[in-house]
């Protein structure tokens, strides 16, 4: 059976992120591999979800195909009238080819900047810049409400300082409940690797030596893994970073300069990037980007690092309302 | 399940219009207001579970004094919301010597016989001259008389060895191990090492202590070493409270009326010492800890006067004096050796080999005193965020766990199963599996039980979330290091008491040194898996170890 969070329907089509499928049919030991377990679930959905509809297959950070895998869902392909297109596949599109001429020649293919459709007669429906966008704009639009569902407000309708920041809320954002749900992870943790592949790409994040991840809270670490384990980052995870955990305890004798990307849940007033921040420089590292999940200020706002989020908390949920603490 | 305990004992009522007794008619109830309205105002609490009195509520055999005792219990019953939640023996001052010692100890008793038939609550499960076991569903308890047989000898009994194979006979007969314990004898069963009189009086313990008792005690606590059982006594009048281990607590309590100017005793050079005054009563509290609360009653001026006095709590927790009679039994016997850890299974050898190999070429493996627990201390500690800083190994790690569960254990991981990851590298693991299974996952902070963490990660957080959960027939926790296993059974504990009963507990580890011991009831999991056994992390109780000043703590975790 497939899972339910593995597609997102769209007006016209359907789409799945092959390394998300990749990740719950059989892990991350080789990530970007395509294996059969993998392909047979992009199979059921190809077969049972919404049939009407293009299947969008995004096949980005996938870089080989274990041989035979693709046979399944090509002979499903040849016998169900259903379009499908592969995109960001320009680094398995000859495998892509070769499965289609074994099993579908019969079917036209239409190929093109990292793109393969195959349709039967006339392509129905085509995928652009335009769906890719709007594919990204659903995603996050997802995972605010995701977030906004997280939101629990404080009894009594009091406001609470919020831990190391001197705002005072309404109440707080849950990442535990973000975790818990395998929906909002899996899609969570896909976004936020793309954050940080894209930080990576645009600013040459790590050039002397390979971009490290960085987590200091427990709510972190399962997003930090996920993102380590799917686009191969080290990691480093801390439990805990400030008065009960000083720096003196958590430096090694040795270590090597790095450059970090800071995973974390949620930002307010950046203390603990900052803390981060220092504690990466007392050991001859350099943090120059986060990347969360929310913030309640424009990622513009903070100076010390780039901050990188996925949802802005500025007004996400009527009930969360913040002021600057009074002494 | 019982929580609060009240403990009064030695009411000595002789001239109840005497103002020289704090219990007299005209004073009983004041007395008593301001005893309860301490309770209530120091513990925010309205009830208590038990009251009990452990005997000589009359004063030297003046029987016509029952029916004030009654007035004076049913007024404490009235006071703390507890009427059918009592429960007394009888003391050497409750009977009639002259009957007594002239072998009619029936008759003698029979006054005590009428006023106790009010306060036999509970259902009955067996009744003897000199026992007796009451079942109060959460709880049971059993009541001695201690003086029946003493032929009026103002002492305490003496039992067969027949009499006293009954009463342990019926208490496995009838107690289960699970259900906490009550126990009242007026006479102490043990000596209380701090008490003033066992100290300083001639002869106390062949005047106080109830022999044969001390022998039921060393049974009872052969039998129920591990399960909750209190011993109350009175006589002593010099209070003092014990305990043998964390489950079998002992209170002797100081009296609670009588006349202030009478009680003396003879000291070793056969001076005449009046007691310390202590009019007291004492409340046990069971949370998380038992707490022992002492409530004295401390007079005004100079002269002790009964009539101006107030209530003061002083709350203790429990001490451990180990009888000398556990001693004795202890160092006679060999001392009993837990097996191993027969219950961790290795998860896979290949897997294994891959940790240990890691940890030998990346020299993660430290030698020295890292702190587990109150009591425990590990010598040998093992980064973890560095060993899985391997992808390669982590993934491994994860896959192997999910395949020796799924097909080795043939566990359905699905809606039904609760997974719960512990602290961070148990969340990771424990997301991971949960991702790829589709099944909902907690993360929670048990360092420093979660002080640190914000509230949605502590266990709090947790119980409340899953509180509705009835349709949970698997739990499986995901921790990185076992030592003890202290924190796993704690944390199973605290959910088990939220959770339906039935459910399979699983345990999944990435180290866990299979020749540790571990705490009890680390047995009570269904399964338990470690992906490394083999390596040896010794863990020694603190106090085999040098102190902090000579053998420090190492404090540096990379």
């Amino acid at each position: 059976m497939s899972k339910s969070y593995h597609y997102i329907s769209f007006t016209d089509f359907v789409y799945v992120r092959l390394d998300g499928i990749i990740w719950t049919s059989s892990g991350l030991s080789q990530p970007g591999n395509l294996n059969k377990a993998a392909v047979e679930q992009v199979n059921i959905i190809y077969g049972t979800v919404e049939l009407e509809k293009l299947l969008v297959v995004d096949c980005k950070g996938v870089i080989t195909i274990t041989d035979h895998s693709l046979d399944e869902l090509f002979k499903s392909i040849a016998k169900v009238n259903r379009e499908i297109t592969f995109v960001s596949c320009q680094q398995i599109e000859e495998k892509l080819s070769n499965a289609k001429k074994e099993f579908c020649n019969e079917l036209n293919t239409n190929d093109g900047d990292s793109q393969l459709t195959i349709y039967k007669r006339k392509q129905k429906q085509e995928f652009t810049s335009e769906s890719s966008n709007e594919v990204k704009s659903k995603i996050i639009k997802n995972i605010k409400e995701f977030v906004s569902k997280s939101f629990q407000k404080f009894p009594d309708g009091k406001f609470k300082r919020l831990s190391s920041t001197p705002i005072l809320a309404s109440g707080e954002y849950d990442a535990s409940s973000l975790i818990s749900n395998p929906a909002s992870f899996y899609w969570i943790s896909l976004s936020l690797l793309d954050k940080v592949e894209e930080i990576i790409e645009r600013d040459r994040v790590g050039k002397k030596s390979q971009a490290k991840l960085l987590s200091v809270s427990l709510r972190a670490a399962p997003f930090a893994s996920a993102i380590s384990l799917l686009g191969g980052f080290q990691l480093e995870c801390i439990d805990h970073l400030g008065p009960i955990n000083p720096y003196s305890k958590l430096m090694d004798q040795q270590y090597i300069s790095s450059d970090y990307i800071y995973i974390g849940d949620f930002v307010f007033g950046g203390t603990e990037i900052k803390v981060a921040k220092n504690y990466l420089n007392f050991k001859s590292s350099l943090l120059g980007h986060a990347v969360t999940i929310g913030s309640l200020f424009s990622d513009d706002t903070f100076k010390d690092f780039q901050l990188s989020s996925l949802v802005s908390l500025n007004s996400l949920n009527v009930d969360a309302k913040y002021k600057m603490f009074e002494d | 399940m019982i929580k609060t305990i009240l403990h009064i004992t030695d009411l000595h009522l002789a001239d109840i219009n005497s103002d020289a007794e704090k219990l007299r008619v005209g004073f009983y109830q004041e007395f008593i207001e301001g005893l309860v309205k301490e309770i209530k105002s120091t513990f925010k609490i309205d009830s208590i579970d038990h009251i009990l009195c452990t005997g000589d509520f009359v004063d030297k055999g003046e029987v016509k004094n029952f029916s004030h005792a009654k007035s004076i219990l049913d007024y404490f019953a009235k006071q703390l919301n507890c009427p059918k939640h009592i429960s007394i023996c009888i003391g050497n001052h409750d009977f009639i010597r002259a009957l007594d010692s002239g072998g009619k100890q029936k008759e003698a008793r029979q006054a005590y016989y009428d006023f106790e038939k009010e306060y036999l609550l509970g259902k009955e499960c067996v009744k003897t001259d000199y026992y007796q076991i009451r079942d109060f569903n959460d709880y049971m308890v059993l009541i001695f008389d201690s003086t029946y047989g003493s032929n009026g000898s103002n002492g305490p009994s003496e039992l067969s060895v027949k009499e006293i194979d009954n009463v342990i006979i019926d208490v496995s007969k009838h107690v289960p191990s699970e259900k906490p314990l009550l126990i009242l004898s007026h006479f102490p069963m043990v000596v209380f090492p701090r008490s003033q009189q066992y100290l300083e009086e001639i002869g106390w313990v062949d005047k106080h202590l109830w022999k044969s008792g001390a022998t039921i005690v060393e049974r009872i606590f052969n039998k129920r070493e591990t399960s909750l059982t209190f011993w109350f006594f009175g006589d002593g009048h010099a209070p003092d409270f014990t305990s043998y281990n964390p489950s079998h607590h002992f209170l002797m309590t100081g009296m609670l009326g009588g006349n202030y100017t009478n009680p003396t005793f003879k000291d070793a050079s056969g001076s005449i010492k009046p007691f310390n005054k202590f009019t007291e009563a004492k409340l046990i509290v069971i949370n998380e800890d038992i707490t022992i609360n002492t409530l004295s009653y401390r007079s005004k001026g100079h002269n002790l006067s009964p009539h101006s006095g107030f209530w003061e709590v002083v709350p203790s927790k429990i001490r451990l004096d180990e009888s000398p009679a556990i001693k004795i039994r202890k160092s006679e016997k060999p001392v009993e050796v837990k097996p191993d850890d027969l219950k961790t299974e290795l998860i896979g050898e290949s897997v294994q080999k891959e940790i240990i190999d890691t940890i030998r070429t990346r020299n993660l493996y430290s030698f020295n005193r890292y702190s587990t627990s109150d009591e425990d201390v590990s010598l040998g500690w093992v980064s973890i965020p560095k060993l899985l800083e391997s992808r390669d190994l982590l993934n491994r790690c994860i896959d192997k766990s999910i395949l020796w569960l799924k097909e080795t254990k043939q566990i359905a991981i699905d809606s039904d199963c609760l997974i719960i990851g512990l602290d961070i590298w148990g969340s990771v693991f424990a997301t991971q599996v949960a991702v790829r299974e589709n099944v909902k996952n907690f993360c929670i902070a048990t360092k420093d039980g979660g002080k640190h963490n914000v509230h949605f990660e502590r266990i709090d957080s947790l119980c409340e979330r899953i509180k509705d959960h009835n349709h949970i027939k698997t739990v499986i926790i995901f921790t990185d290091v076992v030592a003890t296993g202290n924190t796993v059974v704690q944390f199973k504990s605290r959910v088990e008491s939220i959770l339906s009963n039935g459910m399979k507990w699983i345990c999944l580890s990435i180290i866990s040194d299979k020749k540790q011991k571990r705490v009890q009831k680390f047995d009570e999991f269904n399964i338990v898996g470690t992906l490394c056994s083999d390596l040896i992390l010794p863990i020694m109780k603190k106090s085999d170890l040098p102190d902090e000043t000579i053998f420090p703590s190492n404090s540096i975790f990379v």
